[in-house]
């Protein structure tokens, strides 16, 4: 198997480290039968490849390594780096994942 | 095809927790006959029985609102029971009666989001429009919620006599260290319908200001969000009534009525029921309230035979019936509506109007308050 190394992630994604936003929140929807995403101004339905990318990001992490345990987890996925690269600008375009140097730039002109 | 509430999740709970609020803005959007008291408020069993219903039939958000949601004494016992059923809790606030307590206690209590509305940029504006003295607090408080890690959007209210203060506004959320702001121009209904030649603004200050938010937005890239939020007299289609009347909202008023959205207690002929008496799932689902204006058969002409009904359902019910006088009437926001007419007047009215800055001796704004509310019983 073939970990990923960073020269094979897209230019766009941030090479530090990925971590969801503190405002958003995945949650399990009995009634929707699926898992969603809830922001201040409404919720995303998530399929169940979005939820297993977004799960493994409440803690920070690079998108190198993430896509490397995913691809442990899941080795007969043959588009899986592409896939979760894509995923990952759209949900970096959404807010729904910050960059963890951002969040400390945050933290420190809030407490200012 | 007829639509049925089975069709349908209500995500959205909002839970108008009461009327009264320390405020008077003369846009508010609660109903003009404010009730003298507060005595036939819901319990604070019924109102855990509600968000409990409610989220049985799938709502996930929720909004505490009002009035002012912190004048109720069980805020915190409400947030904590509601948070305990998996729900993603809003607080809707002033920032009156808020607390550098309250809002730590909120913060362990699970609280998701608190959005505070300002009602100018300067301590003048914002306490004449609110009628209060509350713009030093309000920035504490912001502050406070920051500090304590709550997700917060700030809230300014746009109209005619603080349009203009857009650029300062949005300089102060950002000194304050706001992540999220939200432009909101005035939309009329109620109070604001009955203010509405002192607070609708002419075109060109309108478009001043949106371009005083883009101005800001380049400069400041990222750091913020804002959102601008357009009046929608100034388009020529209407917006969807609610997310579309029945498919998304759930209002519960303070004393229990339920409906498909906030300002619907307006429109003749209609019953409207309550969770006092009948459970929340078949009124969703079943209630004649809920069912009148679900999917498109409801319309008339322009809109019945009109190829885009689907995507704005013939706009706002209300504003079609406050407008028209019919609340069957396709919404006159629209350019196809025969009464469009009716929005232009009232847009070229506002842009006539000299002093577009200061307030108008002999039409006075008439403030929200159980007082003058006297006048609409
Ligand atoms: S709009 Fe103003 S008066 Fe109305 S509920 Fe909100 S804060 Fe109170
Ligand atoms: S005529 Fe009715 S359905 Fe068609 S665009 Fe106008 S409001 Fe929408």
């Amino acid at each position: 198997m073939t970990a990923s190394n960073d020269s094979t992630i897209d230019h766009t994604i941030p090479a530090a480290p990925l971590m969801m936003n503190g405002k958003y929140r995945l949650q399990w929807e009995e009634a929707q039968d699926c898992h969603v995403l809830l922001y201040p101004e409404g919720l995303v339905k998530l399929s169940d490849s979005a939820y297993e990318v977004l799960s493994r990001c409440q803690q920070p992490v690079t998108a190198a390594d993430l896509i490397a345990q995913l691809q442990q987890d899941y080795p007969d996925a043959e588009t899986l780096a592409r896939d979760v690269q894509e995923f990952l600008i759209h949900a970096l375009q959404h807010h729904w994942l910050i960059t963890t140097d951002q969040d400390s730039a945050m933290t420190e002109s809030q407490s200012q | 095809m007829t639509e049925t509430g089975a069709n349908h999740i209500p995500m959205w709970l909002l839970a108008e927790l009461t009327y009264a609020c320390p405020l008077q803005c003369p846009y508010c959007s609660n109903p003009l006959q404010l009730p003298a008291s507060r005595k036939k408020e819901l319990s604070t069993e019924q109102w855990l029985s509600v968000m409990k219903q409610a989220r049985a039939l799938g709502a996930v958000q929720l909004g505490f609102s009002g009035g002012e949601p912190l004048v109720r004494q069980d805020f915190q016992e409400l947030l904590e029971a509601a948070v305990g059923m998996g729900f993603y809790c809003n607080l809707i606030t002033s920032a009156v009666g808020l607390t550098d307590e309250k809002v730590q206690a909120f913060k362990q209590a699970g609280l998701s989001h608190i959005q505070i509305s300002f009602q100018g940029s300067d301590e003048t504006t914002n306490n004449t429009f609110g009628a209060s003295n509350s713009f030093h607090h309000k920035m504490d408080m912001t502050r406070s919620v920051i500090r304590h890690g709550i997700p917060l959007g700030l809230n300014f209210v746009l109209h005619r006599q603080n349009m203009h203060q857009v650029t300062a506004f949005l300089e102060l959320a950002l000194s304050l260290g706001a992540e999220f702001v939200e432009l909101a121009n005035t939309q009329y209904y109620a109070w604001a319908l009955h203010n509405r030649d002192q607070l609708m603004p002419s075109r060109e200050q309108l478009a001043e200001a949106e371009a005083a938010t883009n101005r800001f937005k380049e400069k400041h890239g990222d750091k913020m969000r804002v959102f601008f939020v357009a009046p929608d007299y100034f388009h020529d289609r209407p917006k969807k009534c609610s997310n579309g009347w029945g498919t998304t909202f759930l209002t519960v008023t303070p004393e229990g009525e339920v409906l498909p959205c906030q300002s619907a207690k307006v429109l003749p002929g209609l019953t409207f029921p309550s969770v006092k008496d009948q459970d929340l799932k078949s009124i969703w689902r079943e209630s004649e309230l809920f069912n009148r204006f679900r999917g498109t058969d409801w319309m008339q002409e322009p809109c019945a035979s009109c190829p885009e009904k689907e995507q704005d359902l013939g706009g706002c019910r209300c504003q079609a019936y406050l407008l028209t006088g019919d609340p069957y009437a396709t919404d006159p926001v629209c350019s196809l509506s025969p009464k469009r007419h009716l929005v232009d007047e009232a847009i070229a009215a506002a842009s006539q109007d000299q002093q577009q800055h200061n307030i108008d001796e002999t039409r006075p704004l008439l403030f929200r308050n159980p007082r003058n509310a006297k006048q609409f019983q």
